[in-house]
């Protein structure tokens, strides 16, 4: 049996009418991660199938992204410091999915605590691109982007604090959706910038990440920043979306004319486009992203000492020592946002750039909101460049930190947006994402299906 | 902006090994020019907020903890749980 290509909602549906079963379908992804991760080492832990054939999963096993904690099972964030981590409880988006007759495939690699944007800066090794083994799959989330475009799994969470989801989606071809802030519950995801992160879905089509995304979607006790949002279908079948011109002139020559050429197909198709020449603060995003992101990283990440979480160290002449000892486990990339972050915090920076990044965050999010009025969806490119080669980020970490330009918007105003290919240059895909108004998730995900639908860049489906 | 990443690691506890030293260095240059640019702005006189007042209200109900629960994971994954608090 052969499911490369299948799609979770096709899965479903074959065993709905008894052509498949869902021991076959956990025996072929189970047996297609083992041989295949040794060269894509898109999985850091992977366990055999042991389900059960029922609820609306029928039983299907999911790619879990190793910083979403799973009971029982060894849950590290990518990190020496969580090597041998076994969380005793489930996340809630865990939990919900089991309710629904899900069950845990494996956990997947990772940027370390979820800090990068190619799966480069892991404990475990570089995520490699199934599309081409020398480049990047992009990140943070590369594990579980990995897996489901190279048919290791058929869906997978993620996480994404400013593109972790659409990122690794858009250089493998795939879809990401990241969801509106609180949508899903955070409780279980282990915290690395809790104003700036989500739980998000990567899957091979809009309909399969809508699949997973009403399952785990509500409001949660265990998480008070939660919210039910609408879960209504919506009825739209023109879309209106804007195009922010200033966001697509940030990309490479390549992705403007995969872009460009994918509006011209939505014309055609009826979608109503509009242009906006400037979003006036597109130059601060990034810096207001990464001085947010590095200040909550530096306190969230001070739990990790030795003695409430990570390893023991056998000798230290006194606390701090213990604690600097304890706190050399974390990789480059952590070590230098902790630094970044807990200098941001100190005296009398404090004001110069935390709260200035606070400021610039308000004014983006009023920007956002004014633009995106009478609008269904703006829509971008993901990703400014196409997939780099495996080293080159490590060599100048600038190219990792201002890929990420035009993904950090919507984790800065706790919008949803969604990315799917939109075009195609060599191996690799073109991402195109659309971004709506906070809690109009089903809003978007209409946008994308329809737009998926016209545009046609990957066939899923029975090979 | 002042700052050494010698000073930056005593701050954080942080111990930075020779090998790692030219990597963070080069990786915190990058961020430091990303926050540099923060001093261009001019804040606006609106005082920040998270949100509307309604929105901090919590309306969650407190869920009790299963310490009866969680020892009984533990206990089931003990072995593969290494060095762990001695209190369990």
């Amino acid at each position: 049996m052969n499911l490369e290509g299948y799609t979770l909602q096709l899965i479903l549906r074959e065993i709905e009418n008894g052509s498949l079963s869902p021991e076959d379908v956990n025996e072929f992804y189970y047996k297609r991660s083992v041989e295949l991760n040794s060269v894509l080492n898109a999985y850091i832990t992977l366990l055999e199938p042991r389900s059960r054939a029922e609820g609306d999963l029928k039983g299907i096993a999911i790619a879990i992204k190793d910083n979403i904690s799973t009971k029982g099972i060894r849950t590290t964030c990518a990190s020496k410091m969580l090597e041998n981590y076994v969380p005793p409880y489930d996340a809630t988006a865990v939990s919900s999915l089991k309710k629904h007759g899900g069950s845990v495939l494996g956990k997947t690699n990772m940027d370390e605590f979820a800090m990068g944007s190619s799966g480069e800066n892991s404990a475990f090794g570089p995520t490699r691109n199934p599309l081409n083994k020398e480049y990047v799959t992009g990140g943070s989330s590369s594990g579980s982007a990995a897996a489901v475009a190279a048919d290791m799994a058929p869906i997978a969470l993620g996480s994404d604090t400013g593109g972790s989801v659409r990122a690794p989606a858009s250089f493998t071809g795939i879809v990401g959706f990241k969801p509106s802030y609180g949508a899903i519950s955070r409780y279980g995801l282990i915290a690395y910038a809790n104003s700036l992160e989500v739980i998000g879905i990567l899957g091979k089509s809009v309909e399969d990440v809508k699949i997973l995304f009403k399952m785990i979607a509500g409001k949660d006790p265990m998480d008070s920043t939660s919210i039910n949002v609408d879960l209504k279908e919506k009825n739209i079948s023109k879309p209106n979306i804007l195009v922010i011109k200033s966001f697509v002139e940030l990309s490479s020559e390549e992705v403007k004319k995969e872009f460009y050429n994918s509006i011209g197909k939505l014309e055609s198709a009826g979608f109503g486009i509009s242009y906006v020449d400037k979003f006036s603060l597109t130059d601060y995003m990034l810096s207001s992203y990464y001085t947010i992101a590095c200040a909550e990283a530096s306190t969230n990440l001070s739990r990790y000492d030795g003695i409430r979480y990570g390893p023991k160290v056998e000798s230290a002449s006194n606390w701090r020592d213990y604690i600097s000892k304890a706190r050399s486990f974390f990789g480059p990339e952590v070590k230098a946002r902790i630094m970044m972050g807990t200098f941001i915090l100190s005296a009398g920076y404090y004001e110069t750039y935390y709260l200035r990044a606070l400021q610039l965050r308000k004014m983006i999010k009023q920007e956002f909101e004014k633009i995106i009025s009478g609008y269904d969806a703006v829509y971008v490119p993901t990703m400014p460049v196409l997939p780099w080669k495996i080293g080159k980020a490590i060599e100048d970490p600038k190219i990792a930190y201002a890929a990420d330009v035009l993904t950090v918007l919507p984790n800065l105003t706790g919008s949803p947006a969604i990315s799917i290919p939109v075009g195609k240059v060599r191996e690799f895909f073109v991402g195109g994402q659309f971004i709506g108004l906070r809690a109009e998730d089903m809003k978007v995900l209409k946008v994308a299906a329809i737009a998926e639908n016209v545009l046609q860049v990957k066939k899923n489906g029975r090979n | 902006m002042k700052y050494s990443i010698n000073k930056l690691s005593k701050l954080s506890m942080l111990k930075i090994s020779k090998e790692e030293e030219k990597m963070i260095a080069k990786k915190v240059q990058a961020l430091g020019e990303l926050l540099e640019k923060l001093d261009a702005i001019e804040p606006p006189k609106e005082a920040f907020v998270l949100a509307p007042e309604g929105e901090h209200k919590r309306d969650d109900v407190p869920v009790e903890f299963d310490s009866d629960e969680i020892i009984k994971v533990f206990n089931e994954v003990k072995g593969r749980y290494l060095k762990g608090p001695k209190t369990l």
